[in-house]
């Protein structure tokens, strides 16, 4: 009740003002996420592990860091994020097996590359994830190269993920302080 | 004003602000003294080329071989060292006769590299958690993934050569990649022998 009176106390434009206040939080965020996925070149340039492909070295929740030149060949040993086409998630693998494939364009060859990944974690590659109609990865289905580590940080978003009321409880809590804090 | 939810607040963001400061250090000082190891030796031995009976692997030639092993690799185990990924690389580039377009001369812009297609192929790998496990003394060591020509044959292609490579990945901080051993000449890959 305290909090319904100074909000009637303030005003619309106290109202207005908190709600630019929290736009304005928003859209530096997305602002610095862009930023780091120009500078990166790749369209996430942190992702959070979801599997244990890749465990020990990288388990559920830690966060990865990424990029993803084009002027840059993948090498065998290289963990790459991929997604494949019929597929949402990202996939976190590394490379074991990479082929040079030259085609020729107008005024130079370029270079693509045909890729086969394996988690260090499973006994068989990739073959079987990527399906019947493809049989190698290319360079187009890669998002990034895993460059930094960082570990348990990325759990947050998992739990957040798994339950979802407490996603929509602490977006709520925290635009509602937002509404009523002063100053 | 001082409220005791301000005052934890402001204790949580300064203890992950310091926390965030003090990893950023890790990673950089970690990244700034890598270690290093002497150069260990890798030997090949009996590669052995044959026709797999495989449909899905067209031309169906494939090979496996054996190596010996002998690198030295605790000195990489230092107190941001998680794991250590070793890898047997096999590279060689493709022969004259084989998908090499014919005008490929001009220095053009995008990706060029050599004028043949190479091939990396990773023949055997090994997880290293403790450092008492990466003295790597192995004889006569068997491949563990069968290596695949790739819609053309290994028999005509370059002479391949092997290297051991390590991947050091940290508690924290940026993966780091490495050679541990060469091999001393390129090898020459067999006949194939049908199975």
């Amino acid at each position: 009740m305290d909090s319904l009176k100074g909000l009637a106390k303030m005003g619309v434009r106290q109202l207005l003002l908190q709600a630019l206040t929290f736009a304005s939080v928003l859209a530096s965020g997305l602002m610095m996420w862009k930023t780091l996925g120009l500078l990166c070149n790749t369209e996430s340039p942190i992702v959070v592990v979801l599997s244990g492909s890749m465990e020990p070295a990288f388990q559920r929740g830690d966060l990865l860091f990424l990029t993803n030149f084009p002027n840059e060949k993948f090498e065998v040993g290289d963990i790459t994020v991929y997604k494949l086409p019929h597929q949402g998630i990202p996939i976190v693998h590394r490379v074991i097996e990479a082929h040079d494939d030259f085609s020729e364009t107008f005024s130079s060859t370029v270079l693509d590359q045909f890729l086969l990944t394996k988690g260090d974690n499973n006994s068989e590659d990739d073959k079987v994830l990527y399906g019947s109609k493809m049989k190698w990865l290319k360079r187009s289905n890669v998002i990034g190269r895993v460059r930094g580590f960082l570990p348990y940080v990325g759990y947050v978003t998992i739990v957040l993920n798994d339950f979802p009321q407490l996603k929509y409880a602490l977006l709520g809590g925290l635009g509602l302080l937002a509404l009523f804090q002063k100053e | 004003m001082h409220s005791s939810w301000n005052r934890v607040s402001t204790i949580f963001s300064h203890a992950s602000t310091a926390l965030m400061v003090l990893l950023g250090l890790v990673a950089a000082t970690s990244y700034l003294t890598l270690p290093s190891v002497e150069p260990g030796n890798i030997e090949i031995k009996n590669v052995h080329v044959y026709v797999s009976l495989l449909e899905a692997y067209k031309p169906n030639e494939a090979a496996s071989l054996r190596f010996d092993l002998d690198v030295d690799l605790r000195p990489l185990f230092t107190w941001n060292t998680k794991q250590l990924f070793v890898y047997l690389v096999v590279d060689y580039l493709d022969g004259p006769n084989t998908t090499l377009p014919s005008s490929s001369t001009g220095a053009g812009e995008g990706l060029v590299y050599s004028k043949r297609p190479g091939n990396e192929i990773v023949v055997w790998d090994r997880i290293v958690t403790r450092e008492r496990e990466a003295r790597l003394r192995i004889e006569a060591g068997k491949t563990k993934y069968t290596l695949r020509a790739v819609g053309k044959k290994f028999f005509g292609a370059e002479p391949f050569r092997a290297r051991l490579m390590y991947n050091i990945m940290p508690w924290v901080g940026i993966l780091s990649y490495g050679t541990a051993a060469e091999s001393k000449t390129a090898m020459d890959w067999p006949r194939p022998k049908s199975v």
